[in-house]
């Protein structure tokens, strides 16, 4: 996992809890080091090190830590370091969740030793679609529900998030039915 | 074999070819744009078809000029276009199409932020999948992101070089008052060593096993051991066992407290020697570390304090050899001074010359004068010896005052001084204190006065002081006033050192040891007071010794807090002075008269008297001295007033002349010195029985002392050893009209009393084999088994004139004394306690002696 990602961990804790917490953290996750470098490979062990002792410091569920930081992901982490490219990507939810395929094929080129998720598109209407969600990481699905969340909320859209299928009960991909009604 | 494919003729529809370039445009030869894609005319809305080309945008590189052929000759270079509108960049290349001759631009704009794309309102759909312009711009915002974790990471190691380096200037700081303090400590450990090296006492400091892991030279010397043997070595192998307990701290102590005492360390020859040691435990945190002592060697003091002992056991027995030599010697002395007195004074009686009277006078007074030479030396040598108490016992102050008159009366009286004294009231009569060594003191004062002065007056002034908060705690000052020669300023500050008088002249002319003032200050000064002396140093104009001491006032007195008795409340009494006779008693009579209740006149002139008795107030009693009665009476010109003709007067009459009773029934005379007593009763008989001439005559037909063997008769022992005394005594008992049976031991007189009922018993203190002392305790003891109920008066006849021996006389059960020589006034006096003793009730009550002054 490229260190972004553990940055946006910290940040999220040092938002919303505060240096001592975020050092508690880092404590019961074994690191010690001062900061994560963003294009710098870090093991995955790392991240679920950190939401584990999250988690436990915090007294809160994984899947409820992973969900908030895929919302903060979006509308703190990504806002602040891909605003316009986030901007770019399109101006509303559903042309931002069809051009999100590309947009993730490019990043994989950007980052070479990134293993990224893959996105696809697929049953797309003018008031929902299908979000397919491949990764060889296991237990980030709740991850990719708070990225979906946030986005809603980026776009300022009341959307409804379905979990279709489940990577996390066995099936070889997760599916989500995204659905923002017009009216 | 397979053949190479040909290959294919790679022709785009417009639609399919303005996708794959969105932002390519065509041009002529006019240089007129022919054909554009959409995403240019997105970002350059000014770009359309017929537009001109050098309108719409500049080469920036290469540097050319804007034509077609030279476009066409370089086709083969990057292009980078300016947009005139927007100034926005567009990268690619030229590229020429021979069959239209047109060239078309195939490239996009070139971008450095992603912000460009929101500024240029361009979406990611509005870029060719093939075109990497995106993935630049994603390079480019990553490393824009690792830009800002560097200057973050930056930040922070700066922030961390500054906390370092302020930690360093901390550490370095800290380094060097480390290193200070170190000095300081090294310098105060060298100190400490030095001084522990040197110091005479021996230092060890052992842990909580009792093990040494100290000691300092001096204790290795101490041992005799090597510092280096002690080292770890338990100091229980260097201390005797039974000192042990001193080596460790009290059970549950826990305190630094201190403990001291002797040791004895073991040395290394086996030998003992003696320490003081000082501990003082060391806990840290409630646990015990060890204890750290100081010792220092004893065997040098106690050699010391040996030879000490040994010198003071020499001094004190030097001392007391001189005590018993000197109080031997006074024995000795007093001895045969009491044959020279007594004879002189029976010779006295016999029918002498004037020129022989004269001769006996001296022998008499020299006789005197050593025998108070000897007193005073004894007293002294007995202060020095330590060997003077302090005996607290109740007392009449005002009988002291007079029996201290008394004493001195007669010399006064001799010299024609007149002589009085004044108890200032209020004032307790009945206290507790010293009253010999008071009267010792007050006798020394006014013997003094007497001897230093030749006419006017010595007065004793008595003034009490009561405590502010104790009722019955008083300081009472004395002072001993006389009109003599006046003590020089120069002389005054040693008068009350040893053996000083004013100089030696005085001891010629006046004689003394000039011990009695320092025998004064002394006793006062052991009776809690002090002396001192109040003079101008002008010759001739008197002095006056002040001496303060404390007595209590006994309960009984402070109990009776209601007004005095008054027993001669409204009668009148007219004091008529002889101021030549001195002021002083006169005073002290006025007082006494007004204390009883009395209105006093008090003056010398008969004129005014007699005014005050005839216009003022009639009196009822007369009170002066003979002298004016008698000259008064036989003075024609001054004659007694004839209103007085019958008034009951109070004489004062001088020593020796109170005996000789006037026929005059109405005058009634007091002996002077005056006591408060005799005074009352003369003044009580003089306002209650004026008329009662039968008493006065019954009181002039009483006994004289010639007859008091008739009247009063008594058999009489006297215990004697010296035969020359066995004879003064004998005689001068003869003068009494007594016959005396004479006893030569203790012994003698136990047998004689066993034999005889006697009445008095005069016992010699000093006899070999049983002296006055014993011989007194066996004859108290033999009484109460042979005879209860009776009880012999036994009076000592002591040579030992000191007020201890007095107080040994009585404690041995004696019931009076009498000092050797005797004197006949002092038999007189005897016989006559004696004798009113027998005629009052047994018992006076306190009570009745309270209403009495």
């Amino acid at each position: 996992m490229y260190g972004m990602v553990n940055k946006a961990v910290e940040e999220m804790v040092l938002l919303h809890f505060g240096s001592d917490t975020w050092e508690e953290i880092k404590r019961a996750a074994g690191l010690d080091l001062e900061m994560f470098i963003s294009n710098n490979g870090y093991a995955d062990e790392v991240t679920y090190q950190l939401v584990g002792a999250a988690s436990k410091i915090l007294n809160l569920p994984t899947e409820q830590i992973l969900h908030a930081f895929g919302e903060h992901w979006v509308l703190k982490t990504a806002e602040e370091g891909y605003g316009y490219l986030m901007a770019a990507g399109g101006s509303s939810l559903g042309e931002f969740l069809n051009n999100l395929p590309n947009f993730h094929a490019r990043v994989s080129l950007i980052f070479p030793n990134l293993q990224p998720p893959i996105f696809r598109v697929s049953d797309v209407t003018t008031e929902s679609l299908h979000l397919h969600y491949f990764s060889h990481r296991p237990g980030l699905q709740p991850f990719v529900e708070g990225l979906l969340s946030g986005l809603a909320k980026r776009f300022q859209t009341h959307a409804r998030i379905s979990v279709l299928q489940n990577r996390e009960q066995g099936a070889d991909h997760g599916v989500f039915l995204v659905e923002w009604p017009q009216s | 074999m397979t053949s190479a494919l040909p290959p294919p003729t790679i022709g785009l529809p417009p639609g399919l070819f303005a996708d794959a370039f969105p932002f390519h445009f065509v041009f002529d030869r006019t240089l007129t744009l022919r054909q554009m894609g959409k995403g240019l005319g997105r970002i350059a809305p000014s770009f359309a078809p017929g537009s001109l080309l050098p309108r719409l945008l500049s080469i920036e590189t290469p540097t050319l000029p804007l034509t077609f052929d030279t476009i066409k000759a370089h086709s083969a270079q990057l292009f980078i276009l300016r947009l005139a509108t927007n100034n926005t960049r567009l990268r690619g290349q030229m590229v020429y199409l021979a069959q239209d001759d047109l060239i078309v631009f195939l490239g996009s704009p070139w971008l450095n932020n992603t912000k460009d794309l929101i500024q240029l309102g361009l979406t990611l759909s509005d870029f060719a999948l093939h075109d990497p312009v995106l993935e630049i711009l994603q390079v480019m915002q990553v490393q824009s992101m690792v830009t800002t974790d560097l200057r973050k990471v930056t930040e922070r190691l700066s922030a961390q070089r500054a906390e370092l380096r302020a930690a360093n200037a901390d550490l370095r700081d800290e380094v060097a008052k480390r290193l200070h303090a170190a000095e300081e400590l090294e310098t105060q450990r060298d100190f400490a060593q030095q001084v522990m090296n040197t110091m005479g006492q021996g230092l060890t400091v052992t842990d909580a096993d009792g093990c040494f892991t100290y000691v300092n030279p001096a204790f290795a010397e101490l041992t005799g051991h090597r510092a280096e043997q002690l080292i770890g070595a338990s100091a229980r192998t260097v201390i005797v066992e039974g000192d042990w307990p001193l080596l460790a701290p009290a059970p549950g102590d826990g305190t630094s407290r201190s403990q001291v005492g002797e040791v004895r360390l073991i040395k290394a020859d086996g030998s003992r020697r003696f320490v003081l040691m000082t501990s003082v435990p060391r806990w840290r945190d409630g646990r015990y570390l060890g204890m750290i002592a100081v010792m220092t060697d004893l065997d040098e003091r106690k050699r010391v304090e040996e030879e000490m002992e040994i010198a003071r056991d020499r001094a004190l027995e030097a001392s007391r050899i001189k005590s018993d030599f000197l109080a031997n010697m006074s024995h000795e002395i007093r001895t045969p001074l009491n044959g020279i007195s007594g004879i002189a004074e029976l010779l006295g009686d016999t029918s002498l010359t004037s020129r022989q009277h004269e001769m006996l006078g001296i022998l008499t007074t020299s006789a005197h004068t050593l025998l108070a030479l000897v007193n005073d030396i004894l007293d002294f040598s007995k202060i020095e010896a330590g060997k003077i108490s302090i005996n607290l016992q109740p007392f009449d102050l005002r009988q002291c005052l007079e029996s201290c008159l008394d004493v001195v009366a007669t010399a006064a009286q001799r010299k024609g001084l007149g002589l009085g004294y004044l108890l200032k009231l209020p004032a307790p009569t009945a206290v507790c204190g010293d009253k010999d060594h008071l009267s010792q003191i007050l006798i020394n004062l006014l013997s003094n006065a007497v001897k230093f002065t030749d006419r006017g007056e010595v007065s004793l002034i008595v003034t009490p002081q009561q405590h502010p908060d104790r009722p019955d705690a008083f300081e009472f000052h004395f002072a001993v006033r006389d009109t003599g020669m006046g003590i020089p300023l120069d002389r005054q500050s040693d008068l009350f050192q040893s053996f000083s008088q004013i100089d030696g002249s005085t001891t010629r002319k006046y004689g003394g040891t000039g011990l009695g003032l320092a025998i004064s200050r002394r006793l006062c000064e052991l009776m809690g007071g002090r002396i001192w002396l109040e003079s101008t140093g002008i010759p001739g104009s008197g002095s006056t010794f002040h001496f303060v001491t404390p007595m209590d006032s006994l309960s009984g007195e402070q109990k009776q807090s209601g007004p005095a008795p008054m027993p001669f409340r409204d009668k009148t009494a007219i004091l008529l002075m002889d101021r030549s006779s001195g002021h002083t008693q006169w005073r002290n009579l006025a007082l006494l008269a007004e204390q009883w209740g009395m209105e006093v006149w008090l003056g010398d002139s008969i004129k005014e008297a007699l005014t005050f008795h005839q216009s003022t107030k009639p009196a009822d009693v007369i009170v002066t001295e003979d002298r004016i009665h008698a000259a008064t009476k036989s003075d024609s010109d001054d004659a007694w007033p004839a209103p007085w003709a019958n008034m009951p007067v109070v004489l004062l009459k001088e020593m020796g002349q109170a005996d000789r009773e006037s026929a005059d029934l109405s005058t009634y005379p007091v002996v002077k010195p005056v006591k408060a007593e005799s005074y009352f009763q003369a003044l009580e008989k003089a306002l209650t029985s004026t008329t009662n001439v039968a008493a006065k005559r019954q009181r002039l037909t009483a006994p004289t002392g010639e007859k008091l063997a008739d009247q009063f008769p008594l058999r009489i022992l006297v215990v004697e050893d010296q035969l020359a005394n066995q004879v003064v005594i004998r005689r001068m008992l003869e003068l009494f009209g007594y016959t005396a049976e004479i006893a030569g031991s203790g012994k003698d007189a136990l047998a004689a009393i066993q034999a005889t009922d006697y009445d008095l018993v005069l016992m010699d203190m000093r006899m070999p084999e049983m002296d006055g002392l014993e011989t007194t305790q066996r004859l108290r003891t033999l009484e109460q088994t042979t005879r209860p109920n009776r009880r012999v008066r036994i009076v000592a006849l002591t040579a030992n004139a000191s007020v201890e021996d007095r107080r040994a006389c009585l404690a041995a059960g004696m019931d009076d004394y009498i000092s050797k020589p005797i004197r006949l006034s002092e038999l007189r006096r005897m016989f006559e306690e004696m004798h009113e003793s027998y005629n009052q009730p047994p018992q006076r009550t306190n009570e009745s002696q309270k209403n009495q002054p």
